[in-house]
């Protein structure tokens, strides 16, 4: 036995409680919870089948814990667990799984059948058997304090621009107050217009809060990959931040996984107890509501539905919540046919976004997510998690589907009553849609940073007569779509984009609409200047290391 | 190379479908030959009474036969009453057992059991000679998608019931003569009873078998054009041209149809028998018992003839184990089906355009079925 | 000689085998190794427990429509064996006259009949289904076939010996049971005692959680 199946072979092992043992000891292979997995469903491959996902720690269960397997062993007719099957249920266990837990509400012995796949994780990351991706962004989780790298500047331009566009202040570790606010990484990136969502949200409903700038990223890399050292390095962190700031609770930002770690696995993690409470972002925004503090007005008329995020919802228990705060602000609800606590998953959760492997099949498993949609012929879908959001937006436009996905909590704050105080010039009673029709962005972080919406709408007259406009095509990253937002913005030629600031490139395309938001213009002006060169070779070569422009 | 491959191909497949028919022709000679045979058999059994041996008339004999008659309910102006009304009480001697009984030791159990016998070791016989139909140009190692899960889980389940029923039927028919010598008299005692036992509570299975079959199955085994051309060229033998044969050929479809409704008959008379609530007549029973042995024997007969043709060429077994057969044995044996099958999945795997155009050219197809 | 052996001392040997192995694998989840989670719980574990014992007798509508075969068969079987291990005539006596010295309503000679007629059916279709689709086929191991055929075994030599006439077809019955109870406890036919701490463990997880499952 080599030394790294041994360590596989300890903590699964290691793992093997009574619960593993009711569980396996229950199991008669019936193969329900495969209907259960869209990863089976949409594949119709067997090896998905949930159930068999947990072999490796079936296998050192049936030889440590029952009786034949025991016996079996000492005679030399079982095949142990082996080194072959860790790396083959790798692939199964990270790339083929989303933690999503719908196999665990479906078994008909109950067995939970997420739980013992989240312990087969541990096992394979003990070993070594862990998608490197993974491994990588926990290193930067650690080392920088976020999966994405060190984004603390990012957070603090973002900062900026809010406090700019709002004239409210974003408090930033100050001591005493009630809520230290957690964001995940992707919000800070993708989606910053949630942080502008919330300083507004929390200046009218009067609550006092702050961002710590040592711990403010709420995702948890150690959870995604099974390293439970890691996950609880990151809790760590928060628990040290919060305690510092002497908060009361700490909020959880709206991405489930994030959740999941830090309000049910946060203190198994660490080995203690919290002193504070961690409420989710929707928990605090419905009690808000239900106390009066938040009033809101307008409503969306737009035919939407609610993507019911798994770790949310399912393995989370906030169900409720964003029902009842989707109702408050849209009267055009339809549910899909499995939703709530059986929704399905966008089939990007634990961690199988983050896997770059893995976007073959996580593109091929969202059709269960696109017919569900395909039947409802919705307008928008609203959604309470980043990652969801992404791996939605991402499904969608692989399918061609234009179906704009937004953040729920965004979704309030756009509907707040304007009080006085506040001399947010879009924070009004207009419903997003119509802002949205408008071409006018819907979140005030950016309308200052982008170009004017007078420019843009006289851009045709103007992009008829610039005589030289180059094909930005050639840029990876940029479709036939966006080279048109580009050329609208002002962006005709190679130099022009080799010129522009990466704040101006986001502003454009968030200006464009929800389904931009996700392209990443980083090396757009570096690959522009190239091509302005004429540099084609050097062009392909920065081309080949890049993946999609990022 | 390719031509000598194709031309010894047709050669096996004439070999085969010509000693089919051969086969087929010294059966039915076989079964013609054998059966006076079993008739004096019967005769010799039965020739066993004294009064024939003396050649005097005993003068009980009248009196026998007087009484033997008067049961009738007086039609031949002797009648006879009595207490108990229960059927059949005021019949002194009842003769329809004595005749059911030579009934099925002279006629059902000889001609059956001879059938029997004889069909499978024809088909035995044919299994020995008729090569194996290979898989033309072997596999290809890419396979169709046949049969669903819940086909093959309705077949299976008729062939345990089917399997089932039919031994402890043909035990409770020729336990006798097969069992008791070889587990003697008490040992068969036992097996008797057992089989009386599970025949019964199994039998009604056999309905749920039928259904499963028939809702699975159906769609598939509706007339076609194609059949008779099939059935006139016996299968493909006498026909040129090699046919193009949809999801079953008209053999299977007779297959099909044969168990369906040999099933209902037997599963009608083994209800009749199982409840015997209706108006209860002796000739009824033993008529439906008639019907059954037959009927039960002619599908064991069938059954077997099924498997030799399974086993006969390769690659149809394939269908019953995974769903999936290999795409070489689904292009020779069902070349149409296969094509549609092709059609409709790239249909599925392009885009609606192919689609539109693929479902017009099926169209097309179901116009000439 | 062989009648002997099975009325006497195989038969106390497999129910000493039975008993034991059920005790010990519910002791072992008892005293067995448990987390405790640390965090504060949104419900309370025990109401949930005893929901999710409950819940999972019935299928998730959602799910109905894709698993029919598994629902109905497996319905067919273990109804029609409860029916038949607790009210088959033969048994309430044997229990009545061995073990506990009462008996309680029995089912009619057509019930038992019907009765054998469901678990059989049931059995039968699982079985092929197990064997025939592509997702149990992978996961299945030997044991779960055997599991299935023993029970069959002795569900068929029971209708073999209906007739309570050949003390030979009893013993077989007798014999097929023992088979079935020496092997049970090393099985997944633990499953008949294991699913409700497996349900309550589930159950108290999610109900701490505050989620309905």
């Amino acid at each position: 036995m080599s030394e790294r199946l041994e360590r596989g072979v300890e903590a699964l092992r290691g793992q093997i409680d009574s619960k593993v043992n009711a569980f396996f000891s229950s199991c008669v292979n019936c193969g329900i919870c495969a209907e259960s997995c869209l990863f089976y469903t949409e594949t119709q491959d067997p090896r998905y089948t949930p159930i068999y996902k947990t072999e490796p720690l079936r296998k050192v269960w049936k030889e440590e814990f029952t009786f034949w397997g025991k016996f079996s062993k000492k005679l030399g007719l079982t095949k142990s667990l082996c080194e072959e099957d860790l790396s083959s249920w790798e692939e199964l266990v990270y790339d083929g799984c989303s933690m999503c837990g719908r196999c665990s509400m479906v078994c008909p012995v109950g067995i939970d059948v997420a739980d013992m796949i989240y312990r087969v994780k541990q096992g394979l990351e003990a070993s070594g058997y862990s998608p490197q991706s993974l491994v990588a962004a926990a290193d930067r989780a650690i080392e920088f304090g976020s999966p994405m790298g060190n984004i603390l500047p990012a957070l603090k331009a973002h900062i900026k621009h809010i406090e700019a566009d709002t004239g409210l202040t974003v408090p930033i570790d100050v001591e005493g107050v009630d809520y230290m606010t957690t964001i995940s990484a992707n919000e800070i990136v993708t989606f910053p217009e949630y942080i502008a969502a919330l300083t507004r949200i929390f200046h009218h409903a009067g609550v006092t809060w702050t961002i710590s700038s040592e711990a403010f990223e709420a995702t948890n890399s150690g959870l995604q990959l099974g390293d439970n050292k890691i996950a609880a390095e990151l809790i760590e962190r928060i628990v040290a931040a919060a305690e510092k700031l002497k908060v009361k609770y700490i909020v959880s930002p709206e991405c489930g996984h994030a959740y999941s770690a830090i309000r049910w696995n946060g203190p198994n993690f660490i080995g203690r107890g919290y002193k504070f409470g961690v409420v989710h972002i929707l928990e605090l925004l419905d009690e808000l509501y239900h106390d009066g503090r938040l009033k809101l007005s307008g409503m969306e008329t737009s035919k939407l539905t609610f993507h019911d995020p798994c770790q949310l919802v399912r393995r989370g228990g906030v169900d409720a919540q964003p029902q009842e705060l989707l109702a408050s602000v849209a009267e055009n609800i339809v549910v899909m046919k499995e939703h709530g606590r059986m929704n399905w998953c966008c089939g990007g959760g634990g961690g199988v976004s983050a896997i770059e492997r893995a976007e073959e099949i996580r593109i091929k498993v969202f059709n269960r997510k696109k017919s569900q949609l395909d039947e409802l012929n919705v307008e928008t879908v609203v959604t309470a998690c980043s990652n969801c959001r992404t791996v939605l937006e991402d499904g969608l436009d692989a399918n061609n589907m234009e179906i704009p996905v937004l953040g729920l909590t965004e979704l309030i704050a756009e509907h707040l009553v304007v009080s006085d105080s506040v001399s947010s010039k879009s924070a009004g009673s207009q419903p997003l849609m119509d802002a949205k029709s408008s071409a006018v962005s819907p979140v005030p972080v950016i309308t200052k940073k982008t170009m004017n919406t007078d420019k843009s709408s006289s851009s045709k007259s103007q992009k008829s007569i610039s005589d030289t406009e180059d094909n930005l095509k050639k840029i990876e990253g940029i479709g036939p779509k966006i080279e048109e937002i580009l050329k609208v913005g002002g962006i005709t030629t190679f130099s022009k984009l080799s010129t522009s600031q990466y704040d101006d490139l986001k502003a454009l395309l968030n200006e464009a609409g929800s389904r931009y938001k996700m392209h990443n213009p980083t090396t757009w002006p570096q690959q522009a200047e190239l091509a302005n060169k004429g540099a084609w070779d050097e062009l392909s070569d920065l081309q080949d290391r890049l993946l999609g422009g990022r | 190379m390719d031509a000598l491959k194709r031309s010894s191909k047709t050669i096996t497949s004439l070999n085969v479908n010509l000693s089919l028919l051969v086969c087929f022709i010294v059966i039915i000679f076989a079964m013609l030959s054998f059966s006076p045979v079993f008739a004096a058999e019967g005769k010799l059994g039965n020739s066993n009474t004294a009064t024939h041996q003396l050649g005097v008339k005993s003068p009980a004999t009248d009196l026998w036969r007087a009484v033997r008659n008067r049961d009738f309910g007086g039609s031949k102006g002797m009648s006879s009453t009595s207490q108990i009304k229960s059927l059949g009480a005021n019949t002194f001697i009842n003769v329809k057992g004595q005749e059911w009984r030579k009934f099925r030791q002279n006629w059902l159990l000889p001609y059956g059991g001879y059938f029997l016998v004889s069909v499978v070791g024809f088909l035995f016989f044919l299994y020995v000679v008729i090569k194996k139909v290979k898989i033309p140009n072997g596999r290809s190692g890419k396979s169709v998608s046949r049969l669903s899960t819940m086909q093959r889980v309705s077949h299976w389940f008729m062939v345990i019931l089917i399997g089932f029923m039919a031994l402890t039927g043909l035990l409770l028919l020729f336990g006798r003569l097969v069992a008791i010598p070889v587990l003697g008299l008490d040992g068969f005692a036992f097996v008797a009873s057992a089989s009386k036992e599970s025949h019964n509570v199994f039998g009604p299975l056999v309905i749920v078998s039928l259904l499963l079959m028939l809702i699975y199955f159906i769609q598939h085994n509706w007339p076609a054009k194609g059949d008779i051309k099939w059935l006139f060229s016996l299968g493909g033998l006498l026909s040129k041209k090699h046919l193009k044969i949809g999801f079953f050929n008209a053999g299977e479809k007779l297959l099909f149809w044969f168990t369906i409704w040999l099933g209902v008959v037997l599963s009608i008379t083994g209800l009749l028998l199982l409840f015997p609530y209706y108006e209860q007549t002796e000739a009824y029973t033993q008529l439906a018992i008639a019907i059954h042995a037959i009927a039960a024997l002619l599908l064991i007969a069938i059954a077997f003839a099924h498997v030799w043709m399974v086993v006969t060429i390769e690659g149809t077994m394939d269908a019953m184990k995974d769903g999936n057969v290999d795409e070489n044995w689904a292009k020779y044996h069902h070349s149409r089906w296969y094509e549609e099958t092709t059609v409709a999945n790239k249909a599925l795997d392009v885009d609606a355009h192919v689609e539109e155009m693929s479902s017009s050219e099926s169209r097309k197809e179901g116009v000439y079925q | 000689m062989i009648a002997n052996f099975i009325d006497g001392p195989l038969w106390y040997f497999s129910q000493a085998v039975f008993a034991i192995g059920i005790i010990w694998k519910i002791l072992s989840l008892i005293v067995g190794k448990k987390k405790s989670d640390l965090s504060v719980a949104r419900g309370s574990s025990v109401p949930g427990a005893i929901r999710t014992i409950f819940s999972r007798f019935i299928p998730d509508k959602g799910m109905a429509s894709h698993i029919k075969l598994q629902i109905i068969a497996g319905y067919l079987f273990h109804l029609g064996l409860f029916a038949l291990l607790f009210f088959a005539a033969p048994h309430v006596r044997f229990l009545d006259e061995n073990f506990l010295g009462f008996s309680w309503i029995t089912l009619p000679h057509w019930g038992f009949i019907v009765a054998a007629q469901v678990a059989f059916l049931g059995l039968l279709l699982l079985f092929l289904h197990r064997l025939m689709h592509q997702v149990t086929r992978l996961i299945s191991s030997t044991g779960d076939y055997l599991a299935s055929i023993i029970t069959f075994i002795v569900m068929l030599t029971g209708c073999l010996a209906l007739l309570e006439e050949f003390s030979e077809l009893r013993l077989l019955h007798r014999f097929s049971v023992e088979i079935f109870l020496i092997y049970f406890p090393f099985s997944s036919l633990m499953h008949a005692f294991t699913f409700v701490p497996s349900r309550a463990f589930t159950g108290a997880w999610f109900g701490r959680r505050g989620i309905k499952s």
